[in-house]
């Protein structure tokens, strides 16, 4: 710990010592300015603030004669700034000597590491007696001799050094420094005493050593943004080499196929060169974490030992200031939530001590950075539990996750586990700003953890931005470009396996190795009008799969070209706000292509996926509202092999029981269900079909609600749920037992009469027939004069038999799909009565009532709930939400009765 | 009497303004011609999906990507077709570069301060918004274009979508 803190210093000291030569050189010309020009308050300005700056930094790397020096040094400064003195030949004599002492003493503190010797209060009166002027003060002869020493001291062994330091090269020369100083300290520490005469030592008597105090002859400060443009500039060389290149490859000409190689020769060696020098060692930022670490273990008294490998990887600088904030985050969340305190630890049976190794390390052309830690490990049901309290995942959905899918939740936005927030992390902004930064620039970031074991994060972040390996594709005749970094696989899908592209809801997906991924179609999203249609008819499909913020999905595009690296160009705003492109490019032939983003293009889509996603999960609701008349059919099969079919709505639920767990009741079959004794009805017998031979241990049932009462009908097999939008055609050879016949997947299906097969074991079994055919009754009765009915239902199947049930009694009736629409006509026309569903889509029977009642003129509107939700609880809530009557599906001549009840007492 | 002294005693008025005069669908615009970078011939551009209507692409200046602007897409003229020429005004926008997509360019104008009128309530008024003014020529009138509100609002539109 104590070397890298002196490390950490060191570099501090390095960055002050130049910082101040620069401080210096801008002060001397300022005062050598002001003496010619008494004025010029600008350069007066000028000097006060470099000095100024020299005293925080004096004071904070706490070199206290330099502080108090460069102190007064300031006050006159300042006092000269407001006119309170007035500047004589004495003043600046007396500025100029100051300075040079201040240039003395950063020379001692660059060669020894120690303020130095010099006497810095008769120099401090000197100042402030001329300042005063008083009886102007002649510094001593000693201080003038000391002075003047100590300027000889600095200026003739940089002189002696200035050759030889020019001919080393910068950076080595900053490393070899860094160690040259920590031999100097070593020295200093043995010998006690810092005196000047240890720059003779035998440790630093080498050229590494004597370099060291030209430390700022050998660097030179260049503005970013010069090597920026440099980089750009080096950018055009390289395209235009490649263009060179690829013509001279075109000519029969020696020379010029020459002249191209070196060309290329010399651009490739200059293009590494300018990348070397916007490259940094990452432990530029690494270093911080030390001292972070330290603050940190003292702040949450956690004993946390941090370990840096690698520190001398090196990132380009645009990608080292795009991964601090990240990178910190990582960091502070290890110690705040990862490393356990030393009680919890020893608990445990672990080390006090708790470790974060931070490392990082090339692998391919990226660089990784892990930081791991030894603590608790992330709680796989603790962070479910979390997620699905607040709403990020369905506690159903949840189950099935893997640990990994479980740990990316932490990358949610408002997502933090720690119960009590402290002021290190935990306030759950961070991780998701953490991935989609790491993101931003080409990286990834992947988490693995075990419990009690610790806490695994990978960060992958490209090397560079400015040029990038990418895959090139075709789409028409459009080029684009893929990041490498998003690029998980190619996929190639021959037409005789097309049917691995499966289409669910107007969406497309891909089953790769079992996982179901989207899929999109480049020129599709893109709006490519594809006016090459022969293309298009190519045998096979090229899916591109890609990976955007751990989530993946397929791009299928025409052809595949290869990879090159590409050098990315900045795009005009209103391209970059389509957020689809990530930059442009100029390929070899000098056309531009597009750079695809994929986290963008995956937001861009993701309206769509996610549409998508719903639309598989609740396969019905969205296509209703669309088509009001699709609906889903349970499809079965009887022991005569035929094809039956039934609406899934009049199904409560599907149930398999064991052949022994069926006891009989008399004649009567019955079977224990949900605290019921539930009487099963054969479909087979209800048909008139003779029962099949086999008698299987498992008996499929669809158990139907009916009052509160549940019945099975046992049926053979049950095949598949449908989303049928087709009608049911009425039932015209009046068969027994059948409603109608629909067409599902180019096939016709019986739709057999849930209800009649209900009743008809209901009869069988000596309770009254309740029952009344559900389709097709057409008597009219002469009801009350033609009230009209608003009928909210979004079964279409429901809807018909109801409507066509109250039109049979002689109602009028309005039929909607969902309560929004209905409320649309109710509140534009008039009605005398409503009947809705509780569960629609859109705007539920409960939220429908509410806004009846919401409605002044509607308020006092009958509205019957018809559902086949029917406990007690359901109907407290329907009562409390508005309901005039709330009664049960398809019972029909009860909801006649109530119907003409409640007109009756409107009329009255 | 110095250039220079000239000059600054010169009533604005009367300074003389040079103009990059092109042709667009039988109208005459122009922009100030320090603003103009440089003036190419077509160039094939790469479509850019999904972008706005006006934006023609991409094109390849040198290694630099610039973005055409389909004046007539913007104004609401009949748009070029398949075989018809045209030119890039190549101007600089904010860090990026543009080109003015035009019919024609003509020579550089110079015109006098004192022939400049604000813009006649007559001019349509898609293009309104985008003019800061006319010069009176001898025979005809010269539209100027403000550059800068014809790009903005390109990326408003974008931005709003």
């Amino acid at each position: 710990m104590a070397d890298t803190n002196d490390d950490q210093k060191k570099q501090l000291i390095n960055e002050f010592l130049l910082e101040t030569e620069e401080d210096l050189s801008t002060i001397n010309s300022c005062l050598t300015h002001i003496e010619k020009d008494h004025n010029n308050d600008e350069e007066l300005n000028a000097m006060y603030r470099a000095v100024h700056t020299m005293k925080g930094a004096a004071s904070f790397l706490q070199f206290t004669k330099l502080e108090s020096l460069t102190h007064s040094i300031e006050n006159i400064l300042d006092r000269l700034r407001q006119k309170e003195i007035s500047m004589g030949t004495k003043m600046f004599d007396e500025l100029f000597a100051s300075i040079d002492m201040v240039a003395a003493i950063t020379n001692s503190i660059s060669e020894t590491g120690e303020e130095g010797d010099q006497d810095i209060e008769l120099r401090v009166k000197a100042l402030e007696a001329a300042a005063a002027n008083t009886e102007p003060v002649t510094p001593n002869e000693d201080l003038m001799r000391d002075v003047d020493q100590q300027r000889h001291k600095i200026i003739d062994p940089r002189q002696e050094n200035l050759q030889e330091t020019q001919v080393e090269g910068g950076l080595e020369l900053e490393a070899s420094l860094a160690e040259a100083a920590a031999e100097f300290s070593e020295a200093l520490e043995e010998k006690e005493e810092p005196t000047p005469e240890i720059a003779a030592s035998p440790h630093i008597d080498d050229a590494e050593s004597e370099s060291k105090k030209s430390l700022s002859d050998s660097v030179v400060k260049v503005n970013v943004s010069l090597l920026d443009k440099i980089m750009n500039v080096v950018g055009e060389l390289v395209l235009a080499r490649n263009q060179i290149v690829q013509f001279a490859n075109s000519q029969d000409n020696s020379e010029l196929n020459r002249l191209a190689t070196s060309l290329n020769v010399i651009t490739t060696e200059l293009q590494s060169d300018i990348m070397v020098t916007r490259m940094q060692p990452i432990s530029n930022i690494l270093m911080k974490y030390e001292r972070v670490m330290r603050d940190l273990c003292r702040a949450t008294n956690k004993k946390i030992d941090l370990q840096i490998e690698g520190r001398d990887t090196e990132l380009d600088r645009t990608v080292l200031e795009a991964i601090k904030d990240p990178l910190s985050h990582l960091v502070r969340n290890a110690a705040d939530h990862g490393i356990e305190t030393p009680e919890e630890r020893a608990e445990v049976g672990k080390p006090d001590t708790g470790t974060i190794t931070i490392k990082a390390y090339h692998e391919a052309a990226q660089v990784t950075i892990e930081i791991k830690d030894d603590g608790k490990g992330m709680d796989r049901d603790n962070i479910l539990e979390k997620a699905i309290e607040k709403g990020l995942v369905e506690r159903e959905a949840a189950a099935n996750y893997t640990d990994k899918q479980v740990f990316t939740l932490i990358f949610h936005a408002g997502f933090s586990t720690k119960e009590q927030v402290t002021n290190i992390s935990g306030r759950g902004v961070g991780m998701d700003v953490v991935q989609s930064n790491i993101e931003r620039i080409g990286g990834q970031v992947d988490i693995s953890s075990e419990l009690g074991k610790g806490t695994t994060l990978k960060l992958r972040i490209p090397l560079t931005l400015a040029i990038i390996p990418a895959m090139i594709v075709k789409e028409g005749h459009h080029d684009f470009a893929i990041p490498q970094i998003n690029l998980v696989e190619l996929v190639r899908i021959d037409s005789n396996s097309k049917d691995q592209i499966e289409n669910l809801q107007g969406s497309e997906f891909f089953r790769l190795r079992g996982d179901l991924i989207p899929v999109l179609r480049l020129n599709q999203v893109l709006n490519l009008n594809s006016d090459d249609e022969i293309t298009k008819k190519s045998d096979s499909e090229n899916i591109v799969v890609l990976t955007a913020e751990g989530y993946q999905f397929g791009l299928i595009v025409d052809s595949i070209l290869d990879t090159q690296e590409i050098v990315v160009k900045p795009l005009s705003p209103e391209i970059k706000d389509l957020q689809v492109f990530a930059g442009a490019t100029i390929m070899g032939n000098g056309a531009v292509a597009l750079i695809l983003d994929a986290l963008g293009f995956a937001q861009h889509c993701q309206l769509n996926i996610e549409k998508a996603k719903k639309d598989v999960e609740s396969v019905a609701v969205a296509n209703q509202v669309i088509n009001y008349e699709s609906q889903e059919m349970l499809l079965f099969s009887l022991a005569d092999k035929g094809k039956y079919c039934a609406p899934l709505c009049l199904v409560n639920r599907l149930e398999e029981f064991k052949r022994e767990d069926i006891e009989r009741v008399g004649n009567q079959r019955v079977v224990r269900y949900r605290n019921q004794v539930m009487p099963l009805g054969d479909m087979n017998e209800y048909l008139g079909h003779q029962s099949g031979e086999s008698q299987p241990d498992v008996i499929s049932v669809l158990v139907i609600m009916r009052k509160g009462q549940y019945t099975g009908l046992v049926v053979d097999e049950v095949l598949d749920i449908c989303l049928v939008e087709e009608a049911i055609k009425p039932n015209s050879t009046g068969e027994h037992g059948l409603a109608g016949t629909i067409f599902v997947q180019d096939k016709t299906y019986s739709v057999v009469d849930i209800f009649g097969a209900v009743a008809h074991l209901d009869r069988a079994h000596a309770t009254p027939p309740a029952s009344t055919q559900i389709i097709g009754q057409t008597t009219t009765k002469s009801g009350p004069a033609r009230a009209k009915i608003v009928l909210a239902e979004d079964s279409p199947f429901c809807r018909n038999v109801e409507k066509r049930f109250l039109e049979s009694r002689g109602f009028e009736v309005q039929a909607f799909p969902n309560g929004a629409l209905a409320l649309d006509y109710l509140k534009k026309n008039q009605a005398d009565l409503v009947i809705s569903d509780i569960e629609m889509p859109e705007c539920n029977g409960l939220e429908f009532v509410k806004q009846i009642r919401a409605e002044e003129t509607l308020r006092n509107l009958p509205v019957i709930a018809l559902t086949t939700r029917n406990s007690e609880e359901d109907r407290d809530k329907g009562f409390k939400a508005g309901f005039t009557e709330y009664l049960e599906k398809f019972e029909e001549e009860e909801v006649f009765q109530a119907v003409e009840n409640l007109l009756k007492v409107t009329a009255a | 009497m110095s250039e220079a002294a000239h000059n600054t005693e010169t009533n604005a008025q009367e300074m003389v303004h040079q103009f990059c005069g092109f042709m667009i669908d039988g109208d005459m615009y122009a922009v100030p011609v320090l603003e103009v970078q440089e003036v190419i011939r077509a160039h094939p551009a790469t479509v850019v999906p999904l972008s706005d209507t006006c934006i023609r692409g991409l094109i390849n200046l040198r290694g630099q990507i610039v973005t055409p602007v389909n004046l007539r897409k913007v104004f609401g003229l009949t748009d070029y077709s398949e075989d018809q020429d045209y030119m890039n005004v190549i101007i600089k926008n904010n860090d990026s570069l543009y080109s003015i997509m035009v019919d024609e360019i003509c020579d550089v104008i110079d015109v006098e301060g004192s022939s400049f009128e604000s813009t006649p309530d007559t001019i349509d008024t898609r293009l309104r918004m985008y003019v800061s003014g006319v010069h009176k020529l001898e025979d005809r009138l010269l539209i100027v274009l403000d550059l800068k509100k014809l790009l903005n609002s390109i990326n408003n539109q974008e931005g709003a979508r």
